[in-house]
């Protein structure tokens, strides 16, 4: 399969805190992070609020530009591809349908934006087009001529998606597109996602802090922690074997349904980390339960094992004892015949 | 919200018609629920009706004096009668057509200056506040020296300078009174600018030109209004200060304030020679404030969400 989207050592920093007595520092949003999504997949990417997800979403899309490494969108640098063309084949969906829709708009105008931005059709193709978009997402044409202050939250995520898909990108961003919306919207939403994907061959990159829905959507998943990938599989082993400790904490906070077992106990005892000054080797050791004391000096190289990724000094020292193991078995093996 | 009434037997297109309706529907309803803006409206229209029609309100040439008919009173009081229903300056001419046609010059002042202000203080605020960085600085520290200027002394000092005219007056006024546009302007924008629709737009490819016209500005407009009418009535009292000084309107033009000049010598034996022209300027500023509060009422929920 070939990448569709890639991200080679992709980096932002932003400089905050500047002011009249002190000096900017920096803050790594985005750590040197190498991605790869193939076409028709969908790519879940997890992690606590602040630890770089949005900012990765929005690199992806091309609103802000990597302060180091490079992204490659179709082998080439996404950067390089003219505005337009870009905005054709990357579209976003956004988390909050109140604040992505122009309240003075109508939904015929807001759907119809992005043909009239790329000068598609005459009006009454555009009209027709909207039309069929509108039906495709599920919501009556009738609503064409309304305003977003009409819509209840579900209704507005559809002409959300509807205006991300009329242009018929090949890659959508949702940045937590349900979190916003009523539990019994929220699936309604995501099979509408997953239909549309059917129907339109879209990949999509899904951000979420929500794991279940992440089960339920993403074929793979990539845990962020603090502008890293920690941990990056496909679903069904990263829920089944989570190798990172900061995987295995995750899977544990969820809530599960049963009356009986109450909240879960967080094992993150300490806060999220100050971003401006990450802790020194792996930015996870004060909050892991498993810290080695190598874990606070040196930071570890990402594991690359058939597909999947974990950047941790337990798996590489488990890594280490097995090669290790395999080696002596084949010296033994090998021995014996002799 | 709705209001529930006769759900009972309510088809699905009731249903859809008593859903929360349109902004613009929703604009009107409370432009009409206001007392104050409906009242403050009317008084208004009305004065600005009376500027348009001044011939056929005031039967009088406002410019013609008549040495001998010299401070008649008013209707109202002893002495007065109907040929001047408001009696006559210390010239001889009409008040009422005075009055009338002082109002054409305090709405032109009041509009032209707001509308020279407005175009200045809209493009400087939604500049900083959209491109932010060290278009801000800029923009920020060019307010900064404009507020740090007294606006009455500076519009002394040009007008003293270039000689009072009704040209001098609007141009000045209009190049000093942008502060408070862009103030708003700036800060109404960055919140604007933050919001998810406007991500949208740039990720779909609009340009910036498209993003600021058509997505931010309309939502900011609000703002921008609310200003307007408040700086409306703030440049009709600055031209009634400077042309109380002399320094603004110059005779034989009927301006509210130079009238009110004019009768100073007279304010102890005739005090009506000040209070009409007064009673008119408190009325125009009054009821432009009161709409300016009502258009914020009216406006400012949407932004509240």
């Amino acid at each position: 399969m070939t990448a569709l989207i890639e991200t080679r050592d992709a980096e932002r920093t932003f400089r905050v805190g500047r002011s009249l007595f002190q000096a900017a520092r920096t803050l790594k949003a985005v750590n040197r992070v190498s991605l790869s999504v193939a076409k028709g997949e969908i790519l879940g990417l997890v992690g606590e609020s602040g630890c770089g997800k949005s900012t990765l979403a929005k690199m992806l899309l091309g609103l802000l530009e990597p302060t180091a490494g490079e992204i490659l969108f179709a082998g080439q640098p996404l950067y390089s591809i003219p505005r337009l063309e870009r905005a054709r084949r990357v579209q976003p969906i956004f988390q909050d349908p109140y604040s992505s829709l122009n309240p003075r708009q109508t939904i015929a105008a807001i759907v119809s934006l992005p043909l009239r931005v790329h000068g598609v059709g005459s009006p009454t193709e555009q009209k027709k087009r909207v039309a069929e978009i509108l039906d495709l997402v599920g919501l009556a044409r009738r609503y064409a001529d309304n305003y977003p202050n009409q819509l209840s939250g579900g209704q507005r995520q559809r002409v959300a998606i509807a205006r991300a898909l009329v242009m018929r990108p090949e890659l959508v961003i949702c940045d937590e597109p349900t979190s916003a919306l009523d539990v019994s919207v929220q699936s309604q939403i995501l099979n509408l996602l997953l239909e549309l994907r059917k129907e339109l061959g879209v990949t999509y990159i899904l951000i979420s802090h929500n794991l279940a829905v992440v089960e339920h959507l993403a074929t793979r998943v990539a845990v962020m922690y603090l502008g890293r990938i920690v941990e990056e599989k496909d679903t069904e082993s990263l829920f089944r074997h989570p190798e990172h400790p900061y995987t295995q904490v995750l899977l544990e906070s969820v809530l599960t349904p049963e009356p009986g077992l109450g909240i879960p106990d967080s094992q993150l005892g300490v806060a999220f980390p100050n971003p401006i000054d990450p802790p020194s080797g792996c930015t996870f050791h004060p909050r892991c339960r498993y810290a080695l004391p190598r874990c606070s000096t040196e930071a570890p190289v990402p594991l690359r094992t058939n597909g999947s990724l974990v950047e941790c000094h337990l798996s590489l020292e488990r890594a280490a004892r097995e090669h290790r193991a395999a080696a002596a078995a084949d010296t033994a093996t090998g021995a014996a015949p002799q | 919200m709705a209001d529930g009434i006769g759900i009972a037997s309510a088809t699905v297109d009731d249903v859809e018609r008593a859903l929360t309706p349109a902004p613009g529907t929703v604009r009107l309803r409370r432009m009409l629920g206001h007392r104050g803006f409906v009242i403050a409206g009317v008084v208004l229209a009305l004065i600005i009706a009376m500027a348009l029609a001044a011939p056929l309100v005031a039967a009088h040439d406002p410019y013609i004096q008549d040495l001998s008919n010299r401070l008649v009173p008013p209707v109202f009081l002893e002495g007065g009668s109907w040929a001047h229903p408001l009696g006559t300056d210390a010239l001889g001419r009409d008040y009422l057509a005075r009055v009338v046609y002082g109002a054409r010059i305090s709405l032109l002042i009041g509009v032209l200056t707001a509308l020279m202000s407005g175009i200045i203080g809209a493009v400087l605020g939604v500049s900083a506040g959209y491109f932010g960085g060290r278009i801000d600085s800029v923009i920020c520290y060019i307010l900064a020296v404009r507020l740090s200027m007294p606006v009455v002394l500076v519009a002394l000092a040009v007008v003293s300078l270039v000689g009072g005219s009704l040209t001098a007056v609007i141009m000045v006024m209009g190049l000093l009174l942008w502060d408070r546009y862009a103030v708003v302007m700036r800060s109404a924008t960055q919140q604007v600018r933050a919001l998810d629709y406007v991500a949208a737009a740039a990720a779909v490819g609009a340009s910036t030109a498209r993003i600021v016209l058509a997505e931010v500005l309309p939502n900011v407009l609000n703002n921008l209004i609310v200003v307007a009418t408040f700086e409306v009535a703030h440049a009709i009292l600055l031209e009634a200060a400077l042309s109380f000084l002399g320094l603004g309107v110059q005779p034989p033009l009927p301006s509210w304030g130079l009238m009110i000049a004019e009768g100073r010598e007279h304010l102890l034996f005739e005090p009506w020679v000040i209070i009409i022209p007064g009673i008119a300027l408190s009325l125009l500023v009054l009821a432009v404030n009161m709409v300016g509060d009502g258009v914020r009422d009216i406006a400012a929920p949407e932004n509240r969400n």
